[in-house]
Parts: C-alpha cells; sequence; structure tokens
C-alpha cells in the first residue's frame, strides 16, 4: 500500500470565529463581545465555578473576567486563541477573589472556609458544588437527551453536516468537500439542524431558566 | 417569515466564523434583537451539548448582559486602538529564523481513502470508555457513536471523501495510550491526563 | 526507584563559571558513552550570566531530563495548570503536589469535563467521578509520572537530541530558563522547557515541531512552590471511597515475549519496546508500546474479519498526539498512536510483519 501521506498538503486553516467578533468589538461594536459573552458565559462560570466553592460568587467572578477581558482586549494579538485568553482571565481573577476574601474574611457570608479550595485540609475532596447537584445533572441530562433525540431524527445529509462541523470542527469548505456539495448547501444544512435542534430543546431551556443553572 | 429564516441562517453562519463584509455586518445588526441572541445562544449551547453532555444547561444570558452592560457603561469609554504589539504575555521566544510565529495548520481527521467508519465495532475494554472520558450521562448518547446505516460510509468513500467520523473507540485507545504508553522522561504533572478532555471543536 | 544521576556540572564544584563548565562536560563525557558527539563536551552554557545559579545549568539533555525530575520528586507545589493544542482547544486542572520523603503524590481538579478529582499515588490513579458517585482504580506503568522511566533510555537521550539554551523567561510570575530540546532527525518532536530557576521545575512544556511551530503546550498558570500540602491527608482523602461506586475495570496483562503476534523487521531508530499487554477479556487485542526517552508511540492490535476490504488509512491529530489507523492483513486492524510526526507512525505501520499464526 502506498503511502499518499508523505507529502502531506497545507491543512486550510478552519475560519477562526471568535477573532472576527473580537476585531469588531475592538473597533468599536460591543454588540460582538455580546456575542461571545453568550458564547462562553456557561463555559467560563463552570471554571469559575470548579475553583471557588461558594456559588453565590461566581456570577461575581464571571462577570469580573468579562469586564477584565473587554477592558484588555485590545492587547489581544490573536497569536493565541480568544478562549484559552479569557480562560486564564477567569482562573486569575477567580484566584485574586479568593485571596481577597482571605484577607478580609469579615466581609465573606457564606460560611465556613470551605470557599478556599487551597486548604485542602478542610476539604480533602473536591465535591460537587451547591449547583452540581443530583437535580442539576438530571436537568442536563434531560437537555442532553433531547439534543440526542433530535439528533437521531434529523435527516443524515442535515446530521452529517452539523457533526462535522460541531464534532469534528471543519470549516464550511471542508465539509462541502467531504459532503459533495456546494458551501451555501453547507451553511443551509447545518442551520436547518440547528434550527430543528433548537425546535426541541427551547422549551426545556425556558422551563429551566427559572434556576440558577 | 422567509426574510427572518434568511435572517437567522446568518447567526448560524456568524457562529462559525463563517461570514464576511456584508453578511458579517447584517448579521451583528440582527444580533440587538432579543430572539437572535436567543438563537445564539441556543446554537452554542447545541454545540457545547454535543461536544460534553454535562454543559448541558440553561443560562441567563440576559441578566447576565445587562448587568455586564451596566457595569462597562459606568467604566470610561474602551479604547478601540487597533492590536498594537503589545502581548498580554508572551507566550513565545523568539528564537531562529525557523521559528514560525503563527499557528498556520489545523489538523483534522483525515482519510486518504473511502472508509468505513470504526464505530460499529464495539468497545474491546482497554479501558472502560465511559468512565475515562467521564461518564457520557446515561442515555445521552450521541447519534454519532452510533453505527450509522451502512449505506453512510459508502456515501462518503464514493465521494473520495477524507473524512471521518470521530471514534469513540479512538478516545479509548488514547486513553490506554496515555496511561500505559512508553515511557516519557518529560511527563508535565498529570501528563498522563493530557488530551483528556478538549471540549472545542478545535482539537 | 532508581533516581537519575545528574551529569552535568554539579558534580563539579569548580571556582570560576568558565571552570566549572568545562569540569561538568568531562564528566559528561566520561558519564557517556563513546560514541557522545564532540559538542557535548564543548558545549558552552549560552548567554548565561556568570552566576553560580545559572552555572550549574545542564547542558546535554540527560542532565536537563534529570534536573527537572529530581525537582518534582523533591518538591511540594500547588497550582492551576492548563493545556492547549495549536487549534486552540483548551483543558485545565488544579493541582495539588505533596512530598514526603520518598512518597509523593498528586491530586488533581478537573476545571474542564466532568467533575472529578483524580489521585495518583506510586502505581496507581484512581478518579472519582462526582456527578454519578463512582470511582475507577487504574494502574499507572510507570511508578512515577515522573520517574526517569526506563533508565537505559536515558543513556541515549542526547544521541537522539540536542539542548539549546534559549534564555529566560517569566511563566507563572517565576523566571525560569528555556531550553530547547531539538531532535536530531525527523522521526520526533522537540520540546522546549521552562525550567522554574531555583528548583528546576518544568513551568511550561511546548511540544514544537522542527519548524518551531508549537503543536501542545502544557503551562502552569499559577504556582506555589513548596506550598504546605500534606501527603498523609491527600492519602487519606484518596482512600476515603465513602458515598462513592466502585467500578470494576478490566484485568490486563503482560504479554510473554513467546506470545508477540507482530514485530518489527527493522527498528524505528530511537524506539525501543516496552511492553506488550492484552485486555484479559478479549484475548484478540493487544497494546504494545515503544518509546526513545521522551516520546512513545503505542501499537493496537485488534483482530477483525474482513479488515483488508476497507483498504484504506486513516489519520488523526491534536496538539501533539498524533494516530493513524490501517489494516495490516486480512484479519488484523492497526491503530498507531504516539507523540511523534505523523511520518513515524507510517514507518511503524510499514515495519510490521507478522511472526506467528
Amino acid at each position: 500500500m502506498t503511502d499518499p501521506t508523505s507529502a502531506a498538503p497545507a491543512e486550510p486553516r478552519a475560519p477562526d470565529a471568535d477573532f472576527q467578533l473580537v476585531q469588531r468589538t475592538v473597533a468599536g461594536d460591543q454588540r460582538a463581545f455580546e456575542l461571545l459573552v453568550i458564547k462562553y458565559q456557561r463555559r467560563i462560570e463552570r471554571l469559575i465555578g470548579r475553583m471557588v466553592r461558594d456559588t453565590d460568587l461566581i456570577p461575581d467572578i464571571a462577570q469580573e473576567t468579562f469586564i477584565r477581558a473587554y477592558r484588555a482586549l485590545h492587547q489581544f494579538r490573536g497569536e493565541a486563541q480568544f478562549y484559552t485568553w479569557l480562560y486564564r482571565i477567569a482562573v486569575n481573577t477567580a484566584k485574586k477573589t479568593l485571596l481577597d476574601l482571605k484577607r478580609n474574611p469579615v466581609v465573606y457570608h457564606a460560611g465556613a472556609p470551605g470557599g478556599d479550595e487551597d486548604d485542602e485540609t478542610s476539604r480533602p475532596r473536591h465535591e460537587l458544588t451547591t449547583d452540581e447537584t443530583p437535580e442539576t445533572v438530571l436537568a442536563a441530562q434531560e437537555i442532553a437527551v433531547a439534543v440526542n433525540a433530535a439528533m437521531e431524527a434529523l435527516p443524515a445529509d442535515l446530521r452529517e453536516a452539523v457533526t462535522l462541523r460541531e464534532i469534528e470542527g471543519l470549516s464550511y469548505e471542508e465539509i462541502a468537500q467531504a459532503m459533495d456539495c456546494p458551501i451555501g448547501t453547507v451553511r443551509s444544512r447545518i442551520f436547518r439542524a440547528r434550527e430543528a435542534i433548537s425546535a426541541r430543546v427551547r422549551p426545556m431551556l425556558e422551563n429551566q431558566s427559572g434556576k440558577r443553572w | 417569515m422567509e426574510t427572518e429564516l434568511k435572517a437567522q441562517e446568518l447567526l448560524s453562519a456568524l457562529a462559525d466564523g463563517e461570514l464576511e463584509g456584508e453578511e458579517l455586518a447584517q448579521a451583528l445588526d440582527l444580533c440587538t434583537q432579543d430572539a437572535s441572541r436567543v438563537s445564539w445562544q441556543t446554537y452554542h449551547l447545541i454545540g457545547d451539548v454535543l461536544r460534553s453532555p454535562e454543559l448541558a444547561r440553561a443560562s441567563d444570558s440576559e441578566r447576565f448582559l445587562l448587568r455586564l452592560r451596566a457595569e462597562l457603561a459606568r467604566s470610561p469609554a474602551q479604547s478601540t486602538v487597533p492590536p498594537v504589539a503589545v502581548p498580554v504575555s508572551a507566550e513565545t521566544i523568539a528564537t531562529g529564523p525557523g521559528d514560525s510565529a503563527a499557528n498556520d495548520s489545523i489538523w483534522r481527521w483525515k482519510l486518504v481513502a473511502g472508509f468505513a467508519s470504526l464505530a460499529a465495532v464495539a468497545a474491546i475494554g482497554w479501558n472502560s470508555l465511559s468512565v475515562l472520558r467521564g461518564e457520557p450521562l446515561q442515555g445521552a448518547q450521541l447519534a454519532v457513536t452510533t453505527p450509522p446505516a451502512v449505506s453512510a460510509p459508502t456515501e462518503l468513500a464514493q465521494a473520495g471523501a477524507p473524512v471521518m467520523i470521530r471514534d469513540p473507540r479512538l478516545d479509548e485507545l488514547l486513553a490506554a495510550h496515555k496511561q500505559f504508553g512508553g515511557a516519557s522522561a518529560l511527563q508535565m504533572p498529570a501528563g498522563f491526563l493530557r488530551n483528556a478532555t478538549f471540549e472545542a471543536p478545535e482539537r | 526507584m532508581r533516581r537519575l544521576r545528574l551529569r552535568s556540572a554539579e558534580r563539579c564544584p569548580a571556582a570560576t563559571p568558565l571552570a566549572r563548565v568545562c569540569a561538568g562536560a568531562l564528566v559528561a563525557l566520561a558519564a557517556q558513552c563513546a560514541n557522545a558527539p564532540a559538542w557535548a563536551a564543548g558545549a558552552v552554557d549560552a548567554g548565561a550570566p556568570s552566576s553560580s545559579a545559572a552555572a550549574q545549568l545542564p547542558t546535554d539533555v540527560a542532565g536537563w531530563i534529570a534536573r527537572v525530575q529530581r525537582a518534582a520528586l523533591e518538591r511540594s507545589y500547588v497550582g492551576t495548570f492548563v493545556v492547549t493544542t495549536d487549534a486552540g482547544a483548551t483543558s485545565g486542572s488544579r493541582i495539588w503536589h505533596a512530598c514526603e520523603g520518598d512518597q509523593h503524590m498528586e491530586r488533581i481538579e478537573a476545571l474542564d469535563g466532568p467533575a472529578r478529582t483524580i489521585f495518583r499515588r506510586n502505581g496507581e490513579m484512581r478518579t472519582f467521578f462526582h456527578a454519578s458517585r463512582t470511582v475507577v482504580t487504574e494502574p499507572l506503568r510507570r511508578s512515577t509520572p515522573f520517574s526517569g522511566a526506563v533508565p537505559s533510555l536515558a543513556d541515549q537521550l542526547d544521541t537522539l537530541y540536542r539542548a539549546e539554551r534559549l534564555g529566560r523567561q517569566r511563566v507563572a510570575g517565576r523566571d525560569a530558563d528555556v531550553v530547547w530540546l531539538r531532535p536530531r532527525d525527523a522521526l520526533r518532536f522537540g520540546y522546549r522547557i521552562w525550567s522554574e530557576q531555583g528548583s528546576g521545575l518544568v513551568l511550561r512544556l511546548q511540544t514544537v515541531q522542527a519548524d518551531g511551530h508549537v503543536r501542545e503546550q502544557a503551562s502552569f498558570l499559577q504556582l506555589e512552590l513548596d506550598a504546605p500540602v500534606s501527603l498523609p491527608t491527600l492519602s487519606r482523602a484518596m482512600d476515603d471511597l465513602q458515598g462513592y461506586r466502585a467500578l470494576a475495570q478490566v484485568p490486563q496483562r503482560e504479554l510473554q515475549k513467546e506470545e508477540s503476534v507482530w514485530a518489527l523487521r527493522e527498528a524505528v531508530p530511537g524506539f525501543s519496546l516496552q511492553g506488550c499487554r492484552v485486555p484479559q477479556t478479549r484475548g484478540n487485542a493487544m497494546q504494545c508500546t515503544y518509546s526513545d526517552g521522551l516520546a512513545s508511540v503505542s501499537l493496537f492490535f485488534e483482530t477483525r474479519e474482513g479488515a483488508q476490504t476497507l483498504n484504506a488509512l486513516a489519520r488523526w491529530s491534536a496538539g501533539a498526539t498524533q494516530a493513524l489507523a490501517r489494516p495490516l492483513d486480512a484479519h488484523t486492524w492497526l491503530t498507531a498512536v504516539g507523540e511523534v510526526p505523523p511520518a513515524t507512525l507510517m514507518l511503524f505501520a510499514e515495519r510490521l510483519v507478522r511472526v506467528r499464526k
């Protein structure tokens, strides 16, 4: 069997969705930044929740993270990915908050020093934050099951398109090659897949959005 | 209704970074509307959940954004100087002429010839996959991990498509490699956990 | 557990930096086998100020490895640690590392992915999954993640890589010496190491291609060195399974040499076989691992009828890790995984021959 990979062609780079929005933000468009916030709020809050025991602190630290990111955005050169950069800010902000609280224990109402994860003698093993309860896990399961069911119900070409995009991370151009169709068709298929899944998921989100998360 | 759908489609393409120029501007204009932001939020939730089921949670973005806007409005105007060579943190050391500064290659699953998905093969017990991957939630097995209809791989093969659906079995092998792979003197802390979970579409 | 001996200047307390370097080089030369390249003897610590700390820095690969490993074995720390790939994927952990005498262990909290806590103690890894309240215990091949692993491989490191100092940089708020371990051939990746100035601890590790492109970076964002992490406390936490259901693991066994079905008709330069293992429930699968001391490759063999009808080759890549899958014959499917360039995996695949029915 010959090796056709011996002269690997240069891989096309998938467009960096975030960097476009970063550029628009720096150019003065705050709406673009808000799109980034919506995109990453969940992940950043989960990250913060892993570092900070008290869930009441999470939204505050998340706010501060995005504010710091917004203010420093003009310095972001795009050599690293935006999310990696945002991630570091979140970690640093969470750490700073914990240190501040340590220094001012009077200010800290939420209870025992269990808020400080570094004190591993008081809490030797990480446990779920109060938000990662069996109830929230179940709620997450409902949504995940809905997404899954919606995926299975999709026509094959829609499912394939959205899979190649979301799971394989291919660009529209690569997907067009893989599925042997025009790029416009790829864009349309992914959109229709998303709409179909959204239809199943949205009612659930509305039910749950009353809860913290 | 027709134009609304067309508009929503722009948002979907924006989420994938596939818009430019006029369409990009249009899409951003849309985002002042609540309904558009809800779509944006849901599209990203779907993506997150497909890759990492336990990210499946509603978030209160509207409330969050209101608070954020208020705070940003309070602070001095954001400098809109275009990106200058003042890195937030020096990521690399300038070395020699061979040093490439730009990340210009993204790797992918690539097929060289037609290929059938390996997803049909049962896990062989290298490691308890669900455990090491962090247990996909019960019942939340993604459609993509079930064997596609027999015709699907053939279609891909016939298209000469250089693409293969990611194989959960590969994840199992990766984990086994990390755990039992040959000696390396250069294990960073938790080196055996490297690549444990990457949740972005990128890898 | 055997520790790698330091090979470089630390053994020769000469008065002046220059004398120290030369003396160190002599020791290095003596300690290595006869075909050590001449540059290793004459290597000067490029760009180092004439402080005693700088003059102690190793100049050869084995020396650097020994330095960073010793640090990991001797110092406690707490830190936040992030791995990123060139595609932008990010994965973070919070790490507590406790040392007490000869013992050391880690506790790791995942910042991404499912909520879980991982403990490592000696040859064992135990993962607590908090959402499902399950716990899994698995063996790790190496007794410690930082062991020289295979001492015999340490001797050959300088024939496969060379150490090039790049200067100094701050990472996670600490000064670090930066060294590039450059491969001498195209079969492996290089590594840039940021080694904490005082202790030698690895603060950042980049896996790089020959052109310098960074495929993957593992780095501390924050680090508290010599933090008071209590090993007995971590150990107790690791053994406290209360409230968690233990999941059984598929037992593995090491393969005897006689049992090998496949072998390399020609070695891939620098890589030697570390061993093969088989999951006990399924005799028709096997994992063989190879290493050159820094990089490792796993070959997975699976019996699958009709393998060859697929007649295809698949590649996969994420950061430093590459994978390749292809049929070997009508019955056997190969998946090769390793932190090496794809061409190296291809070489492994091409050199495999069946030696037994």
